[in-house]
């Protein structure tokens, strides 16, 4: 296998995992069935205003950096807490519960990818998640301060009846050879249990 | 722990604070009055105020991705699009301009903003160029000037201000036509609408007053105080030959000021033909009071010795008799004179020597009456005294004139002519008559020179 094929092998696991996590996390935060995970690669570009909110996280270590961000707005983020809350009316719901919902999911989200690399003896931190609005979202894209060897983008859509959320994913590989372990993750091992430890920084 | 959770760690409070701040700023967005949007060089609205949702009439989630040029009319969203192009070409930092928004649920009602269109610096990678808009609403402004506009309309002033050229800019009344009978003005020369048409009837000092409203422009305000006193400040304009429909025209100057230079002028026009030719009015009605007051005085005053006519005194005198009688007053009296030989005064000296003898005869009686008696020339040189006084102090007054006039000395043609009066006093009965009451003093007088002359008989 030549380098750039276990390149894409890499970005496609990662993916694959952020993808699966955000999948999980989001039934079972939002209590909730039949979420679907639409991929918008190529209608936007990351950096783009994709929500009037927008919630971010940093899942990083040594070998990999994740900066996961939610856009959203108000009243998708209600009508999908709505079960949460335990409220007929999704306007019942304030936005500031509506905002910590979100930032929630972020921070389980971002959690349940750590298991996952811890799983496969990757070590990683989460950040506390930041929800931001306005031109913030504009300028958030990450420059990062050394040069990666593998930097990609992905962008989807969480679709629940009509209401959605809004998600970019900026990737940063600086080691692919430790990322490689995660290569024989299977996903659908489901290996990784909700209630283990993690490093919660 | 690994390095980069380390700096993970050290970066959570500052995250905290950070969204805590962006939260913060962006209420301050929210609330900011007025339209504000910020849109993308597709023309996305990336970002926009409550204020913007409301009067645009979308939802203030939905305002993000709405294409700006779906919020205006097509009429003004041109405009926008001319301004943004404007920004572009001319890389103006800021495009303002006024424009009216159709507002409310059915767009028809309209109201004026003031919009401030900006390019935000330095573009960005995945939106490209960003532009903020503020939309101020100013119809409460419009609303205040149109009342203003109202005001000044409906006061009898013309109100205008002249740019530093000399030409009219504003004008703040259409009152202005009317006081110079034109259809418009602005733009027009000062010296044109208001001086030129009565270039003939200017002297040389309203010319120089008024070459210098066009000196003192563009200089320091100094310099126009110095020369604000030759400005002309009043006028009579009136159209072709027609002096008749002219009009009084009172100007007042205030120079408006930039920078210490004078810039304009304001120019406050008053219409005061009203009050001139009320003036002139008062003026002829004084003259005629005069005149009148000459003549009445010429009627009742004998212009020779200054004593009362008979004309005067058949009113005075029987005023005198009805009080008397009414008891008004409690004593009326008469004296009557006659100057002993005025004949042969006039005979030997010349009718000029028996008129100076007569006017000072006069003289001596009108020192010695009080004001509320009546001195009369009855005629020729009979004089007459009518006085609401005792017989007593009648006879004591004939007395005194009797002595006033031997004394004096009275000269003709240089030579001292002597001069002597009789005089007969009397007073009035309950009921007697005017003519009965002189004739009782004529009786008396005629006793007088009998009894030898230079005398007075008193009943």
């Amino acid at each position: 296998m030549d380098k750039t094929e276990n390149e894409a092998l890499i970005k496609a696991k990662v993916t694959d995992v952020i993808r699966h996590a955000v999948q999980t996390r989001i039934g079972d935060h939002a209590r909730q069935e039949g979420f679907q995970l639409i991929d918008l690669a190529g209608t936007q570009t990351a950096g783009q205003v994709l929500g009037n909110w927008m919630s971010i996280i940093l899942v990083t270590g040594d070998a990999i950096r994740i900066t996961l961000k939610l856009h959203f707005a108000y009243r998708d983020a209600k009508a999908i807490s709505q079960v949460v809350y335990g409220v007929k009316n999704p306007d019942d719901i304030s936005d500031t519960k509506a905002v910590d919902f979100i930032k929630e999911f972020s921070n389980l989200t971002a959690g349940y990818i750590v298991k996952i690399f811890e799983s496969v003896n990757i070590s990683m931190g989460i950040s506390l998640p930041l929800c931001t609005r306005g031109l913030y979202e504009i300028f958030a894209d990450y420059v990062p301060a050394s040069k990666p060897l593998i930097r990609y983008s992905d962008i989807w859509r969480l679709e629940h009846e009509g209401h959605f959320i809004n998600g970019s994913v900026m990737v940063e590989i600086s080691n692919a050879k430790a990322i490689e372990a995660l290569l024989n993750y299977d996903i659908s091992d489901e290996n990784a249990e909700d209630d283990s430890e993690f490093d919660f920084l | 722990m690994s390095n980069i959770n380390q700096d993970v760690q050290a970066s959570h409070k500052i995250v905290t604070l950070l969204e805590r701040a962006n939260s913060q700023t962006e209420q301050i967005i929210d609330n900011l009055p007025g339209i504000f949007l910020i849109f993308s060089e597709r023309y996305e609205v990336l970002r926009g105020n409550r204020e913007a949702a409301q009067v645009l009439g979308v939802d203030t989630e939905s305002l993000l991705r709405t294409k700006v040029s779906t919020l205006f009319r097509t009429d003004m969203w041109e405009v926008f699009i001319q301004n943004l192009h404007l920004l572009e070409m001319q890389s103006t930092l800021t495009a303002r301009f006024e424009l009216p928004v159709n507002c409310g649920q059915d767009g028809n009602k309209e109201k004026p903003y003031y919009w401030r269109l900006s390019k935000m610096t330095g573009d960005n990678n995945a939106e490209g160029s960003l532009y903020t808009l503020l939309g101020e609403d100013i119809s409460q402004l419009r609303e205040s000037e149109s009342k203003l506009m109202n005001v000044f309309s409906s006061i009898p002033l013309g109100i205008m201000t002249i740019d530093e050229h000399g030409d009219i800019e504003d004008t703040y009344s259409s009152y202005l036509l009317y006081l110079f009978g034109v259809s418009s003005i602005s733009g027009k020369s000062l010296r044109e609408v208001v001086f030129a048409p009565i270039e003939k009837d200017l002297t040389g000092s309203d010319v120089q007053g008024i070459d210098n409203i066009f000196v003192s422009l563009n200089r320091e305000e100094r310099f126009f105080d110095s020369l604000k006193d030759t400005f002309p400040t009043q006028i009579f304009l009136y159209m072709g030959e027609n002096k008749k429909e002219g009009k009084h025209l009172g100007f007042s100057y205030k120079p408006v000021i930039y920078d210490g230079i004078v810039k304009r002028v304001l120019i406050i026009v008053e219409d005061r033909t009203t009050i001139i030719r009320a003036e002139e009015d008062q003026e002829r009605a004084n003259m005629i009071e005069k005149q009148s007051r000459a003549i009445y005085e010429s009627a009742i005053r004998d212009p020779l010795t200054g004593l009362y006519t008979r004309f005067y005194m058949e009113d005075q005198a029987e005023a005198l008799i009805n009080n008397h009688n009414r008891a008004s007053i409690s004593e009326l009296s008469i004296i009557m004179f006659d100057i002993d030989h005025f004949k042969k005064i006039n005979d030997t000296h010349g009718h000029d020597a028996g008129d100076i003898v007569l006017r000072q005869a006069a003289g001596v009686i009108l020192d010695q009456v009080r004001k509320t008696d009546v001195p009369v020339r009855f005629g020729g040189e009979e004089f007459l005294i009518f006085l609401p006084a005792t017989l007593e102090s009648a006879k004591l007054l004939a007395e005194r004139i009797r002595k006033g006039i031997e004394s004096a000395t009275f000269m003709a043609e240089g030579v001292q002519v002597p001069v002597t009066i009789s005089g007969g006093v009397s007073c009035h009965t309950a009921e007697e008559s005017l003519n009965d009451l002189i004739k009782k003093a004529d009786r008396l007088l005629y006793q007088a020179k009998k009894n030898g002359r230079n005398q007075i008989v008193t009943e």
